[in-house]
């Protein structure tokens, strides 16, 4: 799931300040996980944003609604009645999610009320962890389901960098060594052999260093 | 004064305890079970976490987290809801009425 975090209410409030009717549009997918975006915090954020201005003399008036995915036009349809009606958008959806929106209702100012950070699952309660780059070709397979280009500092393909103490990465001893991680998992598989294969340079051009990419399905056009 | 009953304090959104703020209350303290006795075993637990988040994003707004307090007491003690709401008014007249109402 994409990993995001809500910006701190003081951002938001700057960003929101010269607009009179909002709507604090919600996203029930990725964002809802990891407690950014999802109808709770839609709720949350305008009660604090409506205390705010309470406090403060000003009129405001904010509208909620939260949809199953702000990167879908299906859903995103839902909430044009609302949008109609308003001054601008504070979208708590991803990047993908704002943009969508930005693009199908060109007129009206759509808002970013959270960071996108990462690729990522719930490791652990409450812990969000970054395990996928998206650098568009996948190798897990040779490294026993661990990645390293996004879970390696340095992005090593060949083996660890011989830094790492304790199993934690030299750079952070708060991470711990994907190469460890690696080189544990394929011995518990019987595949430590994998790593006699040399791993070249990585083409990088699958990845977004070669500008924003594109998924054309012909199959799936009609 | 006005008392709102929950099956378990965890019941407790973040939202509620803004929106009683919006509604012009002075003060909210939440009553939940004593640690360790919750029926639903973490719900006490649940409940400090996000009161404590609350009190956080009241100071950022600027209505003063110290307006949002939680106590753990066991249940049917009025002697202690008593002592709670006598402090939780004498507080207030510090920090004086909701600057959002």
């Amino acid at each position: 799931m994409i990993v995001g975090e809500q910006k701190p209410i003081n951002e938001i409030k700057e960003i929101v300040a010269p607009y009179k009717r909002l709507l604090i549009l919600g996203c029930g997918t990725c964002v809802k996980t990891c407690f950014a975006g999802g109808e709770d915090e839609v709720a949350t954020l305008a009660s604090a944003l409506r205390l705010m201005a309470k406090k403060e003399g000003r009129e405001v008036k904010i509208e909620e609604q939260t949809v199953e995915r702000q990167c879908e036009d299906e859903f995103i349809q839902e909430a044009a009645g609302k949008i109609a009606d308003s001054d601008a958008v504070l979208s708590l959806a991803c990047g993908a999610g704002v943009q969508a929106l930005a693009r199908r209702f060109p007129t009206t100012p759509v808002l970013p009320g959270v960071n996108t950070t990462f690729i990522g699952v719930l490791e652990s309660q409450g812990l969000f962890t970054e395990e996928c780059s998206g650098c568009g070709d996948c190798e897990l397979a040779k490294f026993g389901g661990i990645c390293p280009i996004t879970r390696c500092a340095k992005k090593l393909l060949n083996g660890p960098c011989g830094g790492s103490k304790d199993g934690k990465c030299e750079i952070n001893n708060d991470t711990p060594c994907a190469w460890q991680l690696i080189i544990d998992r394929l011995k518990a598989l019987g595949q430590l052999d994998n790593l006699k294969a040399y791993s070249g340079p990585k083409d990088w051009r699958p990845s977004n260093s070669g500008g924003p990419r594109k998924l054309l399905r012909e199959d799936h056009v009609i | 004064m006005r008392a709102v009953k929950l099956a378990c304090s965890s019941m407790i959104k973040d939202v509620y305890l803004l929106r009683a703020f919006e509604a012009g209350s002075d003060a909210v303290v939440v009553l939940a079970c004593p640690e360790g006795q919750c029926r639903q075993v973490t719900g006490n637990l649940r409940a400090k976490k996000r009161v404590a988040r609350v009190q956080k994003l009241l100071d950022e707004i600027g209505i003063d987290g110290k307006r949002l307090s939680l106590f753990n007491i066991a249940p049917q003690d009025e002697k202690a809801v008593a002592g709670i709401v006598r402090d939780t008014l004498s507080d207030l007249e510090g920090l004086g009425p909701n600057p959002a109402s």
